[in-house]
C-alpha cells in the first residue's frame, strides 16, 4: 500500500465530508431537503443521523486499525446501499485506504451523498453508474443477500470482494443488574435504546430489532413499557419519516401476530412488543424466525433464558450488539468476536476501525473464474 | 369422561357437521344460521383459548357481532400455540411446509369434522357425479402421522372415500399400499401412474389424480413431448402453487400442458387452495387456462378482502388481504387473516398471489429474505 497516499486520500474524504455537513456550510440546507426526499427520513432524522453518525473526529488509533483492516489494490469499486446515507462514508475510506483507483457506484434511490462530496471535491473517487471490473479489483458491495449472490455471479474470476449483507443489531439486557439500579436507571437505559433505534428509522444493519432481556418475564415487560416510553418521546425530538405501503403493512401485521402473545405497546409511530409472562418463552433457536419486527422503528422484547442458544440462532445475521454493561459485555465479546459489541447509545456510532460489519472475511473473497 | 371445554368443542364440532351436511345437501335447510354459529364458537375461543383471550376487548363485553371477533394472523402458528385445549389433547398436529426454520404448527383435538367437511367438499368439486368411482392416486409424499401434512391427510380420506379398494388384485384397501402415492425422494413415479391408468382403465373408470402443482411440474418434465393419456373422464386436482421455487410451468400454462399430455379436459383441471391453519379448503371451477382464479368457498368458510392497514373489509371488487371464517377450524381460531391478496365477486373468489413483503430499503434483514 502506498501509505501516504492513502491516508491523504482518506483525510481528503474526513475534510470534505466536515466541510459539507458544517452548519454553516452554503449548501448544507439544499444537501439535508434532497437527502430527505432521498432517504424518506425525517428532516430531524437526516440532521441526527448528520450530527450524531458520521465518523468526523476519528483517533489516530482508529485510523491505524482502519488502514490495517484493508488490502492493497490496484483498483476499488464501491456500490453504496441506499438509506443509510453516512454508510457511503466509512465504504469509501476503505477504498481510498485500499486503491489509488476507486469507483463509487451510488444506489440509484440515494445518490445525494455521493454527489455532493464530489461536488466539493472533483476527483477524489470517480462516480459510475455500471461496474467495469477487473482481474486483481477489489469490490466493496453493500446489499441485500440476493443482490451480492448476483454480483458474485457476474464479476469476473480474479477479482475480490468483500460482500456486507444484510444484518442487523441486538440489545442485550441484563435485567437484574438493571432493576438494581432503580426506576431512574431503567428510564436512562431505555432512552439508550431508542437513541439507537431511531438512527435511520431502523434501516441499518447496525440497528437493534430485538432486545433481548436474561431475567424475569415480568421485569422484561416492564423494560418493553420504558422503551415504548423512550420511543414515544424520541418521536417528538425525531419523528419518524415516511414508510410505503408495504412497510405499513408489515408493521400492522407484526402488531397483529405480538398481541397473540403478548403486549404490544405504542412507541411513537412504531411499536415495542413483549411476550407475556403467562406464555412460554421463544424457543432458543428459534428466535430469529419467531420474532423479528420490521423496520420503522418496532422492537421485540424477549425474555431469553438460554442467552448462548439465542445468540447461536441468530449469530449469521448480527453485525452489533447494544450491551447494557459489565460482566457481560466482556464475555459477549469473547462469544461473538464477529460483533460489534459496544454500551447502549453507541451502537450506530462504531470506532472508524475498518467495516462497520465484520461477519466477512477481512480479506474479501477471491472469484473463481468461470468454465 | 369430557371435561367442560371438551364437552363444549364436541357439541359444536357436531353443529358445524350438521351445518355443513345439510348446506351442501341442499335437502334440509341447517337449524342455525352461519352467523349464530360462528359466534358461538368465537364465544367458546375467547373463553378457552389464551391467544384470542388476550385478544378480547377490555370491556369484557360479551361477543356480540362477528365483526368483532379478532382475525389470528397465519404467522402467529408458527410464533406458539394457538388452541383452546391442552397439549395432552392434540389427536394430531399439521406442520406447514416451507423453508424456515420454525414451521407453524396447526393442533387438532379431533378430524372427525375436518374428515368430514373435507370429503363432502370434495366431493362436491371433484367429482360431482357421486354415483361414479375413481380410481385415485397421488403425486405426493405418503400421508403419515409423523410427517404431518394436512394436506397429505385429506388425500389420504379422498383415496379411502372416492376409491376405497386396492389397487392389486386380491388385496384389502391400504392408502399406503405401493403405487398410491407417486412422489419420492428422487421425483415422480412416472412408471407408478402408467400402472395406475392401466388398473382404471381395466375398472373401466376414471383416474383421479391428486397433485401439489410442483409435483405435477415434475410430472410433465419427465413426460415432456409425450403423453401419458388418463381414461376418459379423469381429473386432476392440483394446490399449493410453487412457495417460490422457480418453474417455467406455473399457473395457466400448467393447466395447458397438463391438459395436452394427461389428456385430461380442461374443465377437468381442478385448483384446490387450503392451508394447514385452516379446515376447509377452496376449489377453482377447473375452467382451464386462466390468469387468476376464482375459488368458491364450502357454505361453512367465508372470505372476506381486508384492508392491509385497517383490517377492515374492503369496499366490493376492490382487492384485500383473505380473511378466513372457518367454521371448522373449532379448537384454533375461527377467524384466520393471511398475506393472501384476494377479491371476491359474485361468484367466488379470485386469488391474486401473495402480498409483497417490503423490498429492502438499506441494509437492515428484510422480514420477507427469512419468509423465502
Amino acid at each position: 500500500m502506498n501509505d501516504a497516499r492513502a491516508r491523504a486520500a482518506v483525510a481528503a474524504l474526513i475534510g470534505v465530508t466536515r466541510r459539507i455537513v458544517d452548519p454553516a456550510a452554503a449548501h448544507r440546507q439544499e444537501l439535508c431537503r434532497r437527502l430527505v426526499s432521498s432517504t424518506g427520513l425525517s428532516q430531524a432524522g437526516v440532521e441526527w443521523a448528520l450530527s450524531r453518525c458520521l465518523e468526523l473526529e476519528p483517533s489516530a488509533a482508529e485510523l491505524e486499525r482502519l488502514f490495517a483492516s484493508t488490502v492493497p489494490a490496484p483498483r476499488a469499486h464501491v456500490i453504496l446501499p441506499s438509506n443509510v446515507f453516512v454508510a457511503a462514508h466509512r465504504a469509501i475510506a476503505l477504498a481510498l485506504a485500499s486503491a489509488p483507483r476507486v469507483f463509487v457506484k451510488p444506489s440509484r434511490r440515494e445518490p445525494v451523498w455521493v454527489d455532493a462530496l464530489l461536488g466539493e471535491l472533483p476527483g477524489l473517487f470517480e462516480r459510475v453508474e455500471h461496474l467495469t471490473v477487473e482481474a486483481g479489483d477489489h469490490v466493496f458491495a453493500y446489499g441485500s443477500d440476493a443482490t451480492l449472490s448476483a454480483l458474485r455471479s457476474e464479476l469476473p474470476g480474479g477479482a475480490v470482494l468483500h460482500a456486507y449483507g444484510a444484518g442487523f443489531g441486538v440489545v442485550i439486557v441484563d435485567l437484574a443488574a438493571e432493576r438494581a439500579r432503580g426506576d431512574r436507571g431503567l428510564g436512562e437505559l431505555a432512552e439508550r435504546i431508542a437513541d439507537d433505534t431511531i438512527a435511520f428509522d431502523q434501516r441499518g444493519c447496525l440497528s437493534p430489532r430485538l432486545v433481548l432481556a436474561v431475567g424475569n418475564p415480568a421485569h422484561a415487560l416492564g423494560l418493553a413499557q420504558a422503551v415504548a416510553a423512550a420511543l414515544d418521546q424520541a418521536e417528538l425530538r425525531v419523528p419518524r419519516g415516511a414508510l410505503d405501503a408495504t412497510e405499513l403493512a408489515e408493521a400492522r401485521w407484526y402488531q397483529e401476530c405480538a398481541a397473540c402473545f403478548g403486549t404490544v405497546f405504542p412507541a411513537g409511530k412504531g411499536y415495542v412488543s413483549a411476550r407475556d409472562p403467562d406464555v412460554p418463552r421463544a424457543s432458543a433457536e428459534l428466535v430469529l424466525h419467531q420474532s423479528l419486527p420490521p423496520t420503522g422503528r418496532h422492537l421485540e422484547v424477549l425474555c431469553i433464558a438460554d442467552l448462548g442458544g439465542a445468540l447461536d440462532s441468530l449469530r449469521p445475521w448480527l453485525t452489533s450488539v447494544g450491551c447494557s454493561g459489565e460482566p457481560l459485555s466482556g464475555a459477549l465479546q469473547k462469544a461473538l468476536p464477529r460483533a460489534r459489541v459496544v454500551a447502549l447509545g453507541r451502537m450506530q456510532t462504531p470506532e472508524f476501525d475498518g467495516p462497520v460489519d465484520r461477519r466477512p472475511d477481512p480479506a474479501g473473497e477471491i472469484i473463481r473464474a468461470r468454465e | 369422561m369430557l371435561s367442560a371445554s371438551e364437552a363444549l368443542s364436541e357439541s359444536l364440532h357436531a353443529r358445524v357437521r350438521e351445518f355443513g351436511l345439510c348446506s351442501l345437501s341442499g335437502s334440509a335447510a341447517p337449524s342455525e344460521s352461519f352467523e349464530q354459529l360462528a359466534l358461538d364458537i368465537a364465544r367458546y375461543q375467547a373463553r378457552f383459548n389464551p391467544v384470542l383471550k388476550r385478544r378480547q376487548p377490555a370491556s369484557g363485553a360479551a361477543l356480540a357481532d362477528l365483526r368483532d371477533v379478532p382475525a389470528v394472523p397465519a404467522d402467529a402458528f408458527r410464533m406458539g400455540r394457538v388452541a383452546c385445549h391442552p397439549p395432552a389433547s392434540d389427536c394430531i398436529r399439521f406442520y406447514t411446509t416451507g423453508t424456515t426454520a420454525s414451521p407453524g404448527i396447526h393442533p387438532l383435538r379431533t378430524l372427525e369434522t375436518y374428515r368430514v367437511l373435507s370429503v363432502a367438499w370434495g366431493r362436491r368439486a371433484l367429482c360431482p357425479d357421486s354415483a361414479s368411482r375413481f380410481t385415485v392416486v397421488a403425486l405426493a409424499q405418503p400421508f403419515e402421522p409423523l410427517r404431518r401434512s394436512s394436506l397429505g391427510y385429506m388425500m389420504q380420506q379422498f383415496m379411502c372415500e372416492f376409491d376405497g379398494r386396492a389397487l392389486a388384485h386380491g388385496a384389502a384397501f391400504d392408502s399406503s399400499e405401493p403405487g398410491r402415492w407417486l412422489l419420492g425422494t428422487d421425483g415422480v413415479d412416472r412408471a407408478g401412474l402408467e400402472r395406475a391408468v392401466a388398473v382404471a382403465t381395466e375398472r373401466g373408470e376414471p383416474l383421479l389424480l391428486l397433485a401439489t402443482s410442483f409435483a405435477l411440474g415434475w410430472l410433465l418434465e419427465s413426460i415432456g413431448s409425450a403423453r401419458l393419456p388418463l381414461p376418459p373422464g379423469s381429473r386432476v386436482m392440483h394446490t399449493g402453487g410453487f412457495k417460490g421455487r422457480v418453474s417455467e410451468l406455473d399457473g395457466p400454462r400448467l393447466a395447458l400442458e397438463t391438459s395436452r399430455a394427461l389428456g385430461v379436459n380442461a374443465s377437468n383441471i381442478i385448483g384446490e387452495y387450503g392451508m394447514t391453519e385452516l379446515s376447509s379448503q377452496l376449489y377453482d371451477g377447473g375452467s382451464g387456462p386462466r390468469e387468476a382464479s376464482l375459488f368458491r368457498a364450502p357454505p361453512w368458510l367465508r372470505v372476506t378482502p381486508v384492508d392491509p392497514l385497517s383490517l377492515e373489509p374492503v369496499q366490493p371488487g376492490e382487492v384485500g388481504l383473505a380473511e378466513f371464517t372457518d367454521l371448522a377450524n373449532v379448537d384454533s381460531s375461527l377467524k384466520l387473516l393471511t398475506r393472501d391478496l384476494v377479491q371476491s365477486t359474485d361468484t367466488g373468489v379470485m386469488l391474486l398471489g401473495r402480498q409483497p413483503g417490503s423490498s429492502l430499503r438499506g441494509c437492515s434483514l428484510a422480514v420477507e429474505a427469512l419468509r423465502s
